[in-house]
């Protein structure tokens, strides 16, 4: 019974994450949706320097593709990677500052669903936890990168 | 001051932090969520004897020091 939970309690978090930065990023720029209107907090001027340094648009970028490999079950890992700095960065800058609490609710709830992630997708991050790392370049055996597909 | 608060009217109570109080982006999400376990289910029940992939199991060599020789 435990194991069907955490099964199926996984793949939940991995589509809800998926679909909901993957429209999040498309709604962006194909505006389906009315954009969330930005709220007056100290978090608020993180934004607008962010949208005007053009790292809010690539983060949106971020979202489509890492949203995508969440949905689509392609490159989990990598996607889990990718999306990890916009999680933290919309959780630190909405969590502690923001005066809505649905908002505050929702961006620490994605920040503790992407965790459950990385942590159930563990197997393919021990291998970061080696105290003392060798290199290996990928320019001496370029053909590893597609044998790992 | 939060609320628990849910309203099927079409709007969202940005006060409200009850989990059926959804942006657009969480009903996406809950709806790709809902499909996927869905799926999942609907999968495992008609593929009961398919060959699976196994999570994949990283080898010591691939970070042993003198690996780069």
């Amino acid at each position: 019974m435990w194991r069907a939970i955490e099964k199926y309690g996984v793949i939940f978090i991995r589509y809800y994450m998926g679909g909901f930065n993957l429209i999040s990023g498309l709604n962006y720029f194909l505006l389906f949706w009315p954009q969330p209107r930005i709220t007056q907090s100290t978090g608020n001027d993180y934004v607008m320097i962010s949208v005007e340094l053009g790292l809010f648009q690539f983060a949106k970028v971020l979202e489509i593709i890492g949203g995508a490999s969440l949905l689509f079950n392609r490159f989990v890992p990598l996607g889990l990677v990718i999306l990890m700095p916009v999680t933290v960065n919309i959780f630190l800058i909405n969590a502690p500052w923001s005066p809505l609490p649905h908002i505050v609710y929702s961006t620490t709830r994605n920040f503790v669903f992407h965790c459950i992630l990385l942590a159930a997708y563990a197997n393919y991050f021990y291998p970061m936890l080696k105290m003392r790392a060798a290199p290996q370049p990928v320019w001496r055996d370029v053909s590893r990168i597609w044998k790992s597909f | 001051m939060a609320t628990f608060n849910f309203a099927l009217d079409g709007k969202v109570d940005m006060m409200s932090i009850n989990p059926l109080e959804m942006t657009n982006f969480e009903m996406a999400g809950t709806l790709f969520g809902v499909a996927g376990v869905l799926i999942a289910l609907a999968l495992n029940h008609y593929a009961k004897n398919r060959k699976r992939q196994l999570p994949h199991v990283f080898t010591a060599q691939e970070t042993e020091q003198d690996a780069i020789e």
